[in-house]
């Protein structure tokens, strides 16, 4: 394998947090360049912990490069424009006065010129079919459309690599579905973060488990979610998921 | 949750919305200086200010109704302040007597009185009309561009994002209290509120780290950078320079 080609590469990873906690515990992994990654694990297992780790966020012992290129304190912010995360909550993300502010915040970070900045704006807006909203205050806008902003604040940088953590969390079944078909669009390495396996299963082609603070599986998604064993070890069946769409499919048919 | 607004109206059109932030501080700004400086006994310089935010009020197209609302919110403090004054005895001031305890009121408390009052009925009315006529980020922005201290400008701006999202928060933790069944001695509610104002605290301070993991993310490396786009039209200059001489005419004629 060319080693051009990868895009993250996580040797002997250690991470305790300040209080003794254990949360990672020795992850290796490599992942190549545009492939898509679904991250899963119960809560707790380590998932935010090392993604917190791929930007420099967090630093434990042990070594990250992203695209060669060592994660270390000189470089943060090379490696903060290769590497964009969209948090969970999407109240921590947007926590400028407008819309506009919000996604033109990482660009400007990145220095670049005021009608470069209104440009990649204003493109981004539209990609995600949020144009008109550049003077919305984000605490007026619905949940999903938090969301989208939220994406679009990273997007605006043009990462890589992204990393979504919990993207259809709360939200309703056709703001999930939106948004897995904008996810599925951007093209670059994305690893997304989830509990929500269907959407691991059409997102990715690639599954990882992890569990106390170690990856307890890696390999093809449909492989994995249908080991039901591996699973159940690792306190992720949903069993209960696939008794109902039996049932549903019984009833259709 | 609830849509709470502080600078609602902020995005109607008029012609005080359409004017420069810079040059609607400018005006408001000279007003309130104007007024401090005025003599309390002045009637006829008062009321000219008062003709003169009437004649904002008029321009803002806002519900006057509201503006008074708004600014009411000074009563409590100013009767906080000012209620004993009356009775506090002056040398040389005439006074009349309550016929109580042989308390008497004296006319230069008064006159402190309302001097207080009325000063800061201006200065709350012109806030109003500001905040009202401009959106808070134009209006960050604003003084932002005239030289306002950074940090202030960017400690307003999250306070102007997360206060509403605490308050959610807060209403959130009573609805949950008050779906147990909340009840019972005056001492025990004084705990549980103390606990719930720690609960408040901690969490704000996690989503503190959670924000700042946010913005270090894109780039943040402890320097806010605005760009203020504000273009102050021939007309904002005119209408701030214009107001601003009116005003202190009215302070040196009257």
């Amino acid at each position: 394998m060319n080693s051009e080609n990868i895009a993250i590469q996580i040797n002997d990873l250690h991470y305790a947090y300040p209080d003794g906690n254990t949360a990672l515990n020795g992850i290796n992994l490599s992942i190549k360049e545009n492939e898509n990654i679904a991250l899963i694990g119960h809560n707790g297992a380590g998932k935010s912990t090392l993604i917190l780790h791929l930007n420099g966020i967090l630093s434990g012992s042990g070594t990250i490069r992203i695209f060669n290129m060592e994660v270390n304190k000189g470089n943060l912010k090379e490696i903060r424009r290769t590497v964009g995360i969209v948090f969970q909550d999407p109240e921590d993300q947007l926590f400028c006065p407008t819309v506009y502010e919000d996604v033109a915040f990482g660009p400007r970070n990145m220095g670049m010129s005021e009608n470069e900045v209104d440009k990649r704006v204003k493109e981004t807006l539209s990609n995600l079919g949020l144009t008109g909203f550049e003077k919305r205050s984000a605490h007026h806008l619905s949940f999903g459309e938090k969301k989208r902003v939220s994406i679009a604040t990273v997007l605006s940088m043009s990462p890589r690599i992204m990393v979504f953590d919990e993207p259809t969390a709360n939200l309703d079944p056709a703001a999930q579905q939106a948004l897995m078909e904008t996810i599925k669009s951007f093209n670059c390495t994305k690893i997304i973060v989830t509990q929500d396996m269907p959407a691991a299963a059409e997102l990715c082609e690639r599954l990882i488990i992890m569990n106390k603070g170690v990856i307890a599986a890696d390999g093809k998604t449909l492989d994995i979610l249908s080991n039901d064993e591996l699973l159940t070890q690792n306190g992720l069946s949903f069993k209960h998921y696939c008794k109902i769409c039996k049932i549903i499919s019984g009833m259709k048919s | 949750m609830k849509h709470s607004f502080l600078d609602i109206y902020s995005d109607r059109e008029s012609l005080l919305h359409g004017i420069d932030p810079r040059a609607k501080i400018f005006v408001f700004l000279s007003l309130i200086v104007c007024a401090v400086s005025t003599p309390p006994d002045n009637g006829p310089v008062f009321l000219s200010y008062m003709t003169f935010l009437a004649t904002m009020l008029l321009l803002s197209n806002l519900p006057p109704g509201f503006v008074l609302k708004r600014s009411l919110i000074i009563i409590p403090f100013v009767a906080l302040m000012a209620i004993f004054i009356p009775f506090i005895p002056v040398a040389h001031s005439g006074s009349i007597s309550t016929g109580f305890a042989g308390l008497r009121i004296y006319y230069s408390g008064i006159m402190l009185v309302w001097n207080i009052f009325i000063k800061a009925f201006i200065g709350v009315v012109c806030i109003t009309l500001l905040t009202s006529t401009t959106p808070f980020a134009k209006l960050l922005q604003g003084f932002g561009s005239i030289g306002a201290p950074k940090i202030f400008i960017i400690t307003a701006s999250f306070m102007y994002r997360y206060l509403f999202i605490i308050t959610d928060e807060a209403l959130r933790m009573k609805m949950a209290r008050d779906s147990r069944g909340f009840g019972g001695r005056w001492l025990w509610h004084v705990g549980v509120i103390g606990n719930m104002i720690g609960t408040l605290f901690i969490r704000s301070y996690e989503r503190a780290e959670r924000i700042y993991a946010a913005m270090a993310s894109r780039g943040f490396e402890g320097d806010m950078v605005y760009h203020g786009r504000l273009r102050a039209r021939p007309f904002d200059v005119m209408f701030a320079s214009g107001t601003a001489a009116v005003l202190i005419l009215i302070r040196i004629c009257l």
